[in-house]
């Protein structure tokens, strides 16, 4: 191993980023296939899931803050069309609502200081690595 | 005699590796992005593989990743990460090692390129979710810089030690 840089590194440094990145393709094609059937909206409520919903029943969902201790303050979440919102919280930033729409597999809406997670489960989930 | 002598110069640097990354986990990165070091530490394992084996090189890494969980944050989420790092990371340079082509340069960047793939893959386990590996290209375009840092670090310091003092005999 020699102390100066030389062409092969290009090429081990080239190669080990197209690897890298097929990976990261390679990961969102698999779970892009995932993204059909029967679509169930997870809501996560301090680490635990709290509801599941149809994702193809459009309705709206309000969260209490007497039921969930960890809300800021009421929270509405709409599933209209076959999509997920965060309609209405407490928060300092807004972020969750900000995001909008999302009709994805495993794009969560993340809500933190509310301790929230929606997200969209397909038939294949990846719950197998470890249960929650 | 020279057991020894080996011992003891894989105990100091292993210490030194300890430290320094401790010490830049001290150091805040002006970087909006979150999970990113310099990995100093790295310097050292390159200098023990110049110097050394590709054993010692490894074995360096697996006490680094136990003796750096048992000192911080116990055997909880962070040594998982930096385990699976740790075992990407050096089964890819010495892969690369073995082909003898790179120079130190190269093995420094795969390295931290792998470390940040592995750590990913276990983010994703432990948080049950893949879409985390879309902050992939994020972080190894800040390994590639890290690794070339890690790299010219190395050779400075081999450049100027006097040879007998870190050349690890076995």
């Amino acid at each position: 191993m020699s102390l100066k840089f030389n062409r092969s590194d290009i090429f081990i440094l080239i190669a080990s980023i197209i690897l890298v990145i097929s990976f990261v393709i390679g990961s969102n094609y698999l779970t892009g296939l995932t993204n059909k059937g029967d679509l169930k909206v997870d809501i996560n409520i301090s680490g635990r899931i709290a509801y599941t919903y149809s994702l193809n029943e459009d309705r709206i969902i309000t969260l209490k803050k007497d039921d969930h201790p960890s809300l800021l303050g009421d929270m509405e979440i709409e599933i209209r069309d076959n999509k997920v919102r965060v309609s209405k919280e407490q928060s300092p930033l807004n972020y969750c609502s900000k995001q909008g729409f999302v009709d994805k597999v495993a794009r969560p809406i993340i809500c933190l200081p509310n301790e929230v997670i929606v997200i969209i489960r397909g038939e294949i989930s990846f719950d197998w690595v470890m249960p929650s | 005699m020279n057991k020894t002598n080996k011992l003891i110069k894989l105990a100091i640097l292993l210490s030194f590796a300890i430290v320094l990354s401790y010490f830049e986990s001290l150091i805040p990165l002006p970087i909006p992005f979150p999970g990113i070091r310099f990995g100093l530490a790295n310097s050292i394992g390159l200098i023990i593989l110049y110097m050394g084996s590709k054993k010692d090189y490894l074995l360096f890494n697996i006490f680094k990743v136990f003796i750096m969980a048992i000192l911080r944050n116990g055997f909880g989420t962070a040594f998982l990460i930096g385990l699976s790092g740790m075992i990407l990371s050096v089964s890819f340079t010495l892969l690369i090692y073995k082909m003898n082509k790179a120079s130190i340069f190269g093995l420094s960047f795969v390295g931290a390129i792998f470390h940040s793939l592995g750590q990913m893959i276990m983010v994703s386990i432990i948080y049950n979710n893949i879409y985390l590996v879309n902050y992939l290209p994020i972080l190894i375009t800040f390994s590639i810089i890290t690794g070339f840092l890690t790299a010219f670090i190395a050779v400075l310091v081999i450049n100027r030690v006097p040879d007998r003092l870190l050349r690890i005999d076995s």
